[in-house]
């Protein structure tokens, strides 16, 4: 299935199908160093479960250009706080990537909690993907990606009355 | 009242989109009904025994005349004239077509409502204290945070495939009726040592099929970090609790295996690597939330209830039970219950909706609220219009004095509609009604909660009754397992099992004998709750089992 990768800038999300040019390595090839990895020259990365605990890779994480967090089942939140915990807790700024059974109506979700590439099971086109992210223009919360959530908003939509 | 600025209506317009956009992909079948199924469980849309059921989110219980209104019109319209009051202060409506629920949203949209996030594992309508800014016994309104706390919660992009779903339950008086120790997170508004407000917070309380009285996790949160707390609850949860059996899904099941003193620290470890400035809300927004929830111009009453009133025996029973203290001196706060004798707990027609509505707005500044023991409250009434009110509630058999009594009961809706009951429980419910009628016996019992459920999910909160019946199937037959002494106050307790079921026909008898009982052994001044844990079961038992 082709990956799309999700590029923000200025709060908007552009779609675009991305080139595969990642080699794909294991946590043992990582942990057996660099001369495990001797013939590998471009950049690489790694696939993790949603339940990963990420103690365990974070010494490699300056290595990787790529994390691709396998998703089994849609239902399975856990791989949107693993994505979140990468960027906050573990300051990774490569790719991150969702992979596996997820719905295009969670599109918005995953790009909310940091992922910036997603790879679907089913047929999914461009135009749907782009049509689903564009689905809500305004959020609540703050999240990992830089949209301001409403009650920001608020804040400079109205001038805040005196006490 | 809240209102919706452009922001929360754009949001609420734009899902409703979404949800016409799914419902079309369902149809057409894009969508398989694997697929569709958690899309349209977090917009409260169910498939049940006979027809789709909706169920629409009524945040913190409180509805403006408007509001309520348009849940006539929904009735109206798009079900067979009447709605479902539950006890997660919503409405459901039993006979919805997939092909309207669009229409119906939309409708919905227009007057603030929505279904968003009333089911699937997600985080559901926020619920509240019914008295909230009408007690004089809280410590701050409640509906202040649960609006805070609702705007979190909404399409919250890290919390929305939760292993299950999730309740939040707030309260600002020191009398508990929002049940807060049987919810996923509990929140009770406090002070601090400078009397600074904020929150003792309690977590993986539930019902269902495993009890649990949630333990306090907290005992004290700065009102500022409502959300950052919130957001490390549910993080340790979403990493955490299991997936492998949905029966050991909820909250409550991580606290248990972790123990309560390791789920905190795990949480007060998450909370400490939060950036909480980023996620907590602007002290300007909870300012914003707050000027809506002012009190309203209340007038200077005098002059009490009115002679007429005073010579009316059946105004001053209502009067007796249905009215509760008010803040504001000259007002009361009024429960219409939704428990005519022999009725169906928790159901309105569109007319009663319409008729509360009206009256909501002449005597009650427009506001209403839904109770999570399935009654109605109208939160502001001047002394001197009580008696008009009632005359008014009770042409629409609206005016039933029967608050907290034996005949306000809970039930879920049971076999009768229910896809997983194994039992019918409004039939119980309407009988255990019709057999205690009298009103002067009622008085005699006095403060009595039965609550009934179909099954042992528990949304009839049996655990939480003082008399609690539990239905179950036992060889194809229905039986009813009665628990005693379970309270979903401030108290709050599980109700014991008492001995083995009975069966349909007898459960009546059997609640019968547990009051007899009462009346003949208790103490001058005691309640039922309160004689049940002086004396414990055996008393019952031997009444209930005995040889004949």
């Amino acid at each position: 299935m082709p990956v799309f990768k999700l590029t923000s800038s200025d709060h908007q999300v552009s779609v675009a199908k991305a080139p595969e040019t990642v080699c794909m390595v294991t946590i043992d090839d990582l942990a057996r160093g660099p001369e495990g990895m001797s013939v590998i020259t471009g950049p690489i990365g790694l696939e993790i479960a949603t339940d990963c605990d990420l103690d365990a890779i974070a010494p490699y994480i300056d290595q990787l250009a790529l994390v691709i967090i396998r998703f089994e089942a849609f239902k399975d939140g856990r791989g949107f706080s693993t994505a979140r915990l990468l960027r906050d807790r573990y300051g990774f700024l490569g790719d991150i990537r969702a992979a596996g059974n997820l719905l295009l109506d969670q599109i918005q979700f995953l790009i909310r909690v940091g992922f910036s590439s997603v790879e679907f099971d089913g047929a999914v086109d461009e135009d749907g993907i782009k049509a689903a992210i564009e689905r809500f223009s305004v959020v609540y919360q703050t999240a990992f990606d830089s949209r301001r959530p409403i009650q920001r908003l608020r804040q400079s939509a109205t001038p805040s009355p005196g006490p | 009242m809240y209102v919706y600025d452009t922001f929360d209506q754009t949001l609420i317009n734009q899902r409703v989109n979404e949800f016409r956009d799914q419902v079309k992909r369902r149809l057409s079948g894009e969508l398989t009904e694997e697929q569709f199924r958690p899309l349209r469980l977090m917009n409260g849309l169910y498939l049940q025994l006979h027809a789709y059921m909706l169920r629409v989110a009524i945040p913190y219980g409180t509805l403006s005349s408007e509001q309520m209104r348009a849940l006539a019109h929904v009735a109206r319209t798009y079900d067979r004239g009447y709605g479902h009051f539950t006890t997660r202060q919503n409405i459901q409506y039993n006979w919805i077509r997939l092909e309207d629920a669009p229409d119906l949203l939309y409708d919905l949209a227009a007057a603030q409502m929505h279904g968003i996030q009333t089911s699937g594992n997600c985080i559901r309508n926020v619920t509240a204290d019914q008295f909230a800014g009408a007690t004089a016994e809280e410590v701050d309104d409640p509906r202040i945070y649960s609006e805070l706390i609702r705007q979190w919660s909404t399409l919250h992009p890290e919390f929305s495939f939760l292993p299950r779903k999730f309740k939040i339950a707030v309260t600002g008086a020191e009398h508990d009726r929002a049940a807060v120790r049987f919810h996923d997170i509990g929140l009770i508004i406090s002070r601090g040592d400078a009397g600074e407000i904020g929150f003792e917070v309690i977590a993986g309380g539930g019902m269902g099929r495993t009890p649990v009285v949630g333990p306090t996790i907290r005992e004290f949160l700065p009102k500022q970090h409502l959300q950052s707390y919130l957001e490390a609850i549910l993080r340790v949860y979403n990493r955490y609790g299991r997936r492998d059996n949905i029966y050991k899904a909820r909250i409550k099941i991580l606290v248990r295996e972790l123990g309560a003193e390791k789920f905190t620290e795990e949480v007060e470890a998450e909370w400490a690597a939060i950036d909480k400035a980023n996620v907590d809300h602007e002290p300007s927004e909870e300012q914003r939330v707050r000027e809506m929830f002012v009190p309203p111009a209340f007038a200077k009453v005098s002059g009490g209830v009115g002679k007429k009133a005073d010579q009316s025996p059946e105004f001053k029973n209502w009067y007796r039970t249905n009215v509760h203290a008010h803040k504001q001196p000259g007002y009361g706060i009024v429960t219409i219950s939704l428990k005519p004798i022999g009725g169906i707990p928790g159901d309105a027609s569109a007319e009663q909706m319409d008729l509360v509505a009206d009256l909501a707005e002449r005597y009650s500044f427009g506001e209403v609220r839904v109770t999570h023991e399935q009654n109605l409250v109208l939160p502001h009434i001047a002394e001197t219009d009580l008696f008009a009110l009632w005359e008014a509630l009770a042409s629409a058999d609206l005016a039933t004095p029967n608050a907290g009594l034996i005949t306000d009961i809970i039930a879920c809706p049971g076999l009768d509609y229910c896809s997983l009951a194994n039992a019918r429980s409004i039939p119980v419910s309407q009988r255990i009604s019709e057999r205690f009628r009298d009103l002067q016996r009622q008085h005699d019992i006095g403060d009595l909660k039965v609550k009934i459920s179909g099954c042992i999910n528990a949304c009839g909160h049996h655990h939480a009754g003082h008399i609690g019946i539990l239905g179950v199937d036992r060889k194809g037959q229905e039986f009813y397992q009665i628990t005693l002494g379970g309270s979903g106050a401030e108290d709050a307790a599980i109700g014991q099992i008492i001995g083995p079921g009975f069966s349909y026909d007898d459960i009546v008898d059997a609640v019968e004998t547990i009051v007899q009982v009462y009346i003949e052994l208790r103490q001058e001044g005691e309640t039922f709750l309160s004689f049940y844990r002086r004396v414990g079961g055996e008393p019952f038992k031997e009444r209930l089992y005995a040889r004949v």
